[in-house]
């Protein structure tokens, strides 16, 4: 099956993103429009993407022209064979990605077909890894979490899902940990400054950090663009004309260009931050949600080599009329946050497991305020304890 | 008419996650191995001449058995595990091949069809319901089927709009926080207020006929009723509080519960999500204490809870862990149902592969009617 598309159909894509669907037309023509449909999502995006996002997607390309190996051709097939129902077929998939993939995904449910799609897309997803490892793979990546703050100290075992992974230590001095943390950040940032490669995510207030080579990201500085945000979601919800996939379209078409104060400096870094705040559920109202949603996407799309990730306290729960009112928050959860950040935790490291090295992964997650870390690394042997005393620093310099 | 085919990969992890949930009850409450050549169970309950009833309760919206039965989970449902799983026929793997939004995976148990319409949308399932089955087979009124849901989006539940059967002959629907809408100058219980956690969207409240003919019918005052859900801290406890009363005045002889409150987890927010679950448990036990003492129901009544489905596998690359139900994973369409009453053999597993849609056919059984349109096949070690 021929897709019908034009030249016309990328004339609302950012300039870069049109230019490379205008080269790729006749690739583009030739494949299934279920698949299509979610790689020219990727395509429009262009101009956003992270650099190892461009290359990865520019390497894509490349494979899909080339035709190459029965896996790619067997995975086009499953594609080809997903229904379609006639208004699916009559779309211009190019015009509007987002949108089609939005009625395709709704139309795979209702026809029982979502099941099969998925394991094309899971194939697919196999021979991305491919592409990916042909690019140069980081000598090692450091993740920091601190999890905890304002909780009370706690005697029981925290993070139970990691300890069987690593080092569980019990007499950590965690004072000053944020500090540590963050000048190692700055010494990785300093001697390898690629762009987008060693990102600080704050739940809180941010610190000040001494590079300019590491991205940050903060839920307290993104205070501004959230209540914007919410009020939107909430004149959008109370109009009884919007429903709720109506909501989800109209936040995922907001541009940076339609807030004023957005608090962040870098425009490709806005755009991430705003997918983030649109694109994830409860990222506008808990500051423990942003946090994990945050880092699941830094992984996924920058591949970052340092991360240090701090969990602050969240807002109560309360009513949702309040919660998307963006009203000014009232008490915080410190150990419900605590209990939060600990299955944060736990995702960002399997999210990280992901994420190729050659020397390997170096995790650790720890309570500040408390004396509990687990360390993650080649040299920490699984399911171990440690009554040794010691620092932040110390637990570093054991697991390089 | 089935929904999805499964592949060997997808049964193998149901499987699996069955055999793992009983080594669970085996570890917790020594559960044994149902069999359909048991003859008597050691603790059988003698079976009540008087009319059955029976109570539904979805436990929903979607719970992991990360968070319930496996044992990191079993903190959060004590009550299930120590008071409720020692009285019940428990079923390990209750594959649920159908949609996953819970409006229509909820109008799917209710009508034993796997329904396909927009979960979002204000529409009646295309199938009968087992509401209408019971009502026009046994010639019951609609006074003796309630249905209580805690979400706006849940209001043509009770009545499909299949020619043969609606019109008429679906349950009484209450939605507990449509009434609050209703009333009018008071405040207090805004925090019962919010509809589903998948969208943020209300749907116009109700009128308010229907909110006066409800207190009278259960004859409650508006002040009481306010006052009350001013004390409550979730919209299942004011679901809760509503199911009390159709209780104690009208006894009707089935009722379905929509419980609601695990959708918090859409938020992300891990320690609320578990906090919803701890307090479901509690609802489902304070549900069955009541069934137990109350004549009406004491000894004639078929208890019977289950998640809509479950929710997305910590590992799945495409989900962000217990936060949704979107990859449709073994994991998330893999769940449980647990059932006590009269004649149900207490403390047994039955681990072979049932289907969410053979809830209907069961209760179809019990109550002696005929669901004439409905997939699925009764549990042979219920009925």
């Amino acid at each position: 099956m021929t897709v019908s598309l034009s030249m016309s159909s990328f004339a609302k894509y950012p300039s870069q993103a049109r230019a490379l669907a205008e080269r790729n037309l006749d690739l583009f023509r030739t494949l299934p429009p279920a698949f299509l449909a979610l790689l020219l999502r990727e395509v429009k995006g262009y101009d956003w993407l992270f650099p190892m996002e461009q290359r990865e997607l520019l390497a894509q390309l490349d494979v899909l022209r080339s035709k190459d190996g029965q896996d790619l051709t067997s995975v086009m097939q499953q594609f080809a064979a997903t229904p379609l129902s006639p208004a699916l077929r009559a779309a211009d998939v190019g015009s509007d990605p987002e949108g089609y993939v939005e009625q395709l995904t709704a139309w795979l449910w209702s026809v029982h077909a979502i099941d099969r799609f998925r394991q094309a897309g899971t194939a697919y997803g196999e021979i991305l890894m491919k592409v990916r490892d042909r690019f140069p793979t980081p000598k090692d990546r450091w993740c920091i979490v601190l999890a905890g703050q304002g909780s009370q100290p706690r005697s029981a075992d925290l993070f139970d899902k990691l300890r069987p992974h690593g080092t569980h230590f019990i007499s950590v001095d965690t004072r000053g940990a944020s500090s540590v943390a963050l000048r190692f950040l700055e010494r990785r940032a300093q001697a390898s400054p690629a762009p987008y490669a060693h990102w600080y995510l704050e739940g809180g207030r941010t610190e000040d950090l001494s590079t300019t080579n590491a991205s940050v990201l903060s839920y307290e500085s993104l205070t501004p663009m959230r209540r914007l945000l919410l009020q939107r979601m909430e004149r959008a919800r109370t109009s009884g004309t919007v429903g709720p996939e109506d909501l989800r379209s109209l936040m995922t078409q907001m541009k940076p260009s339609d807030f004023e104060a957005l608090g962040v400096p870098d425009e490709r870094l806005q755009h991430f931050t705003l997918r983030l705040l649109t694109e994830g559920s409860g990222t506008q109202i808990f500051s423990t949600t942003f946090i994990q949603w945050a880092a699941r996407e830094t992984i996924r799309r920058a591949s970052p080599e340092t991360m240090v990730i701090r969990y602050a306290p969240r807002q109560i729960n309360r009513p949702m009329n309040e919660l998307l009112g963006a009203s000014s928050p009232e008490a915080v959860d410190p150990e419900g946050s605590l209990r939060d950040a600990e299955m944060g935790a736990y995702y960002t490291w399997l999210n990280l497991l992901r994420a190729p090295t050659i020397d390997g992964l170096r995790f650790l997650v720890l309570q500040e305020g408390g004396t509990q870390a687990i360390a993650i690394a080649p040299g920490c042997a699984a399911g171990s304890r440690s009554t040794t005393g010691c620092d932040l620093a110390r637990i570093q310099s054991w697991m390089i | 008419m089935n929904g999805i085919s499964l592949n060997s990969d997808f049964l193998l992890t149901a499987q699996s996650r069955a055999l793992s949930r009983r080594q669970f009850l085996r570890d917790a409450v020594s559960t044994g191995l149902g069999s359909r050549l048991l003859g008597v169970s050691p603790s059988a309950v003698p079976v009540s001449r008087k009319e059955p009833k029976i109570i539904v309760v979805t436990f929903g919206g979607g719970a992991r058995d990360e968070e319930t039965f496996a044992v990191e989970g079993q903190q959060f449902i004590p009550n299930l595990i120590g008071e409720l799983i020692p009285q019940a026929t428990f079923y390990t793997q209750v594959i649920n091949r159908g949609i996953l939004g819970h409006y229509v995976a909820t109008a799917s148990l209710a009508t034993g069809c796997y329904e396909s319409f927009n979960n979002f949308a204000p529409v009646s399932p295309a199938n009968p319901t087992i509401f209408e089955y019971y009502r026009r087979d046994r010639r019951r009124p609609a006074s003796d089927v309630w249905v209580i849901a805690p979400s706006n989006g849940f209001n043509h539940i009770g009545e499909s709009g299949h020619r043969l059967y609606g019109r008429g002959l679906g349950a009484s629907i209450v939605l507990p926080k449509q009434l609050l809408d209703g009333v009018r100058g008071d405040s207090g219980y805004q925090h019962l207020l919010h509809d589903s956690y998948e969208s943020s969207l209300q749907l116009p409240g109700n009128d308010e006929v229907s909110l006066h003919a409800l207190t009278e019918m259960l004859q409650l005052s508006l002040s009481d009723f306010t006052a009350r859900a001013r004390t409550l801290g979730s919209p299942d406890e004011l679901s809760f509080y509503i199911a009390q009363h159709v209780m104690a005045k009208l006894a009707p002889n089935l009722m379905w519960i929509t419980l609601h409150d695990i959708d918090i987890a859409h938020a992300g927010a891990f320690s609320l999500y578990t906090d919803a679950i701890a307090n479901t448990d509690r609802i489902c036990a304070q549900l069955w204490k009541l069934i137990q003492t109350d004549p009406n129901y004491k000894d004639n009544t078929y208890f019977f809870i289950l998640p809509d489905f479950g929710r997305d596998s910590d590992t799945s690359p495409g989900g962000n862990g217990f936060q949704h139900h979107r990859t449709g994973d073994a994991l998330s369409r893999t769940t449980w149902l647990m059932a006590l009453g009269p004649g149900v053999r207490q403390n047994v597993t039955v681990n072979r592969p049932v289907e969410s849609l053979d809830l209907v056919p069961t209760l179809a059984k019990l109550l002696n009617c005929t669901p004439r349109f409905a997939a699925g096949a009764p549990l042979s070690e219920l009925v």
